[in-house]
């Protein structure tokens, strides 16, 4: 894996979300949510995928590309894309403080941001 | 004074009040605490003042079991024993370390870290340490610039470690030993046999040789053993004319129990922006302190694992580098043409913005256990020993170990919003319990005269006295019960003085 910082990435990762964004997500809150903020400034968007993969393979019961959105966004009716990218922020950490972690790919990524990965690689799949 | 063992009359017979047997960092730390007392100590030294091919022979063996270092690579035989190419890294043990873990088979000292708080200062100033002070708050106070990692400091801290110059004790203290009138230092004079009374309850003298031919008889009050761990263990168990096992191992625990620290690169590091983690770098011969991130006790307990810390290397060096196991080869002479080139690479300027991804290196302790042990081999050395045969084994303990701590590592990166952790491949599946090729040990060998109150369970007693045997010591890291986390040196230089104020109030009939 070659590191890429997200300053570099953030405008490849925009392109590459507007993609499965026209088709799954209308309200584009599907491209926020498999976005997984502080992860993606360090790596790049193929490690991201590789990253989703294994979490689907560990969890296939989440394998699922709106099973991932209700777990990203379920309970969260704001279609503010800003408002979501905070929130899914938040809950990383949060996960990370109570122990919420996964290691896929050697990565240990919190559950949330595991979750986002899964759901970018489905979308670019 | 300083006598040739090698120009002596054949068959001399030396005698004196103690007998030390081996002068590295044990030996002459012994020796320099009888120096102007009115006791006549002879200090044997198998080797010369310089590197020999011919002395190092002598230390070579077999190894089995998981990949190790050549033996005559691991350590050095001459005056100054291994400290002449040790790298000075110290610190001291914690609380932890001597207590019996439920978790960490055979753990549990028959001494607590208390009973080595008088010594460890002693022993800094034999290794030319900075001040007694461990705490990452006090060194911080003296540069505000180290700053920490953000953790949980019930999770993890920084464990401080101080550099030595490194100290070469063969040229630092060659002048005090030679020059002072009560320690009889004989060079060339190669124990090969402790020999016991009748009953085997004390040792009666040791037979030492050298390549001139010449065998001595060395006779004394007290003897004390201070080869390193390996030889510790192959000099018991090849004296073994009056005790069929070999002397102090009634109970089949001579040689077992060696342990190393597992010294591998474990994980990476990814940040969002270069951090040069000053606090965490290291300059070699510059550097005076720095810290490792460590695991609290109570995080090791909560998991379960045993002790370790994690140090960081900017990955674009540290991908150049070849693992330490690979760093020893047959060929001595590229050996240390690779050792001198890690160096270099390794003295590299930390840029001043830093890096944006480091590898992570654990040290962690080896879990104690029976099976990783020093035997005699069938081949003897050119002077009649058998030569050691060490089989290193490791335990599913060490590898889980391993990967938690970077488990944890990661979680505590990410809860504060720092950057991701990534375990090396050879860590993502828990039920592999396998090593990679690379697995490496720290060139620290301990355990193979364990310490315990039974002699079922030990072979020395909590003031290193072998089992059974009156006046028979053990000095160095032999002795330990576990390995925590840092090198050794430190603590065997300071269990050595508290060995060596123990037998002033013996000799002196006090204890």
């Amino acid at each position: 894996m070659e590191r890429r910082t997200f300053v570099k990435l953030s405008a490849y990762t925009a392109i590459a979300l507007a993609l499965p964004l026209a088709e799954g997500c209308s309200d584009g809150t599907g491209n926020v949510a498999a976005q997984p903020w502080l992860f993606s400034h360090i790596v790049d968007a193929k490690t991201i995928s590789e990253a989703g993969q294994a979490y689907r393979k560990l969890v296939p019961a989440e394998d699922d590309k709106s099973g991932l959105q209700k777990l990203l966004l379920g309970g969260n009716p704001s279609a503010d894309k800003k408002q979501i990218e905070q929130m899914l922020q938040s809950r990383v950490v949060d996960d990370f403080k109570s122990d919420k972690t996964v290691t896929v790919s050697g990565w240990v990524l919190s559950v949330t941001e595991a979750r986002q990965c899964a759901l970018y690689s489905i979308l670019n799949s | 004074m300083h006598i040739d063992a090698r120009t002596l009359p054949n068959n001399t017979l030396i005698e004196g009040d103690i007998c030390i047997i081996g002068a590295g960092a044990a030996g002459i730390s012994m020796a320099l605490e009888w120096m102007n007392t009115p006791y006549k100590v002879i200090l044997l030294e198998g080797g010369g003042f310089q590197y020999e091919t011919q002395m190092q022979d002598l230390y070579k063996g077999k190894t089995t079991g998981q990949r190790y270092y050549p033996l005559d690579a691991a350590r050095l035989h001459y005056f100054g024993g291994t400290t002449g190419h040790w790298a000075g890294f110290c610190s001291v043990f914690e609380k932890i370390d001597f207590e019996k873990r439920d978790w960490v088979p055979h753990s549990g000292w028959p001494i607590k870290r208390e009973d080595l708080d008088a010594y460890y200062p002693r022993a800094q100033k034999n290794l030319d340490l900075g001040p007694y002070e461990w705490s990452y708050d006090y060194w911080l106070k003296q540069d505000p610039t180290m700053v920490s990692l953000p953790f949980d400091q019930e999770v993890l801290y920084n464990k401080i470690w101080q550099f030595s110059p490194p100290t070469r004790f063969g040229d630092k203290y060659k002048d005090a030993i030679v020059k002072s009138p009560n320690i009889h230092l004989y060079t060339y004079a190669n124990a090969t046999n402790i020999g016991a009374n009748e009953n085997v309850s004390a040792i009666k003298e040791v037979t030492v040789k050298n390549f001139a031919g010449k065998e001595h008889t060395v006779r004394a009050k007290i003897f004390v053993s201070a080869c390193c761990a390996i030889q510790n263990a192959r000099l018991l168990l090849a004296s073994n004319k009056q005790a069929p096992k070999g002397l102090g191992n009634d109970n089949d625990l001579v040689g077992r129990y060696f342990m190393e620290h597992i010294e591998i690169k474990s994980a990476e590091l990814w940040l969002p922006d270069p951090d040069p983690l000053k606090l965490y770098a290291i300059d070699f011969g510059k550097t005076k302190w720095r810290a490792e991130l460590a695991i609290t006790a109570q995080t090791q307990e909560k998991h379960r694992i045993l002790n370790g810390t994690a140090s960081f290397t900017p990955l674009e060096i540290a991908r150049k580098e070849p693992a330490f196991i690979d760093s020893f080869t047959a060929d001595r002479g590229a050996s240390m043409r690779n050792w001198k080139k890690r160096g270099h690479k390794e003295d590299q300027p930390v840029q001043k913005k830093g890096y944006a991804s480091y590898q992570l290196f654990t040290r962690v302790e080896q879990a104690p256990n029976p099976d990783s042990r020093v035997t005699l081999d069938t081949e003897t050395d050119a002077l009649g020993m058998p030569r050691a045969d060490l089989h290193w084994v490791l335990t599913p303990l060490e590898k889980r170990s391993i990967r938690t701590i970077y488990e944890i590592v990661g979680q505590q990166v990410g809860a504060a919003s720092k950057g991701r952790v990534r375990l090396l491949e050879y860590l993502w599946d828990e039920k592999d319990n396998s090593w990679p090729e690379f697995t490496g040990g720290g060139w620290h060998h301990m355990g193979t005269t364990r310490m315990s109150d039974d002699p079922k369970t030990g072979v020395t007693d909590a003031n290193c006295k072998v089992h059974g045997i009156d006046n028979l010591y053990i000095a160095g890291s032999s002795n330990y019960v576990t390995a925590a986390a840092p090198n050794p040196t430190l603590t065997l230089v300071a269990l050595t003085l508290r060995l060596s104020d123990h037998l002033k109030k013996k000799i002196g009939g006090v204890a």
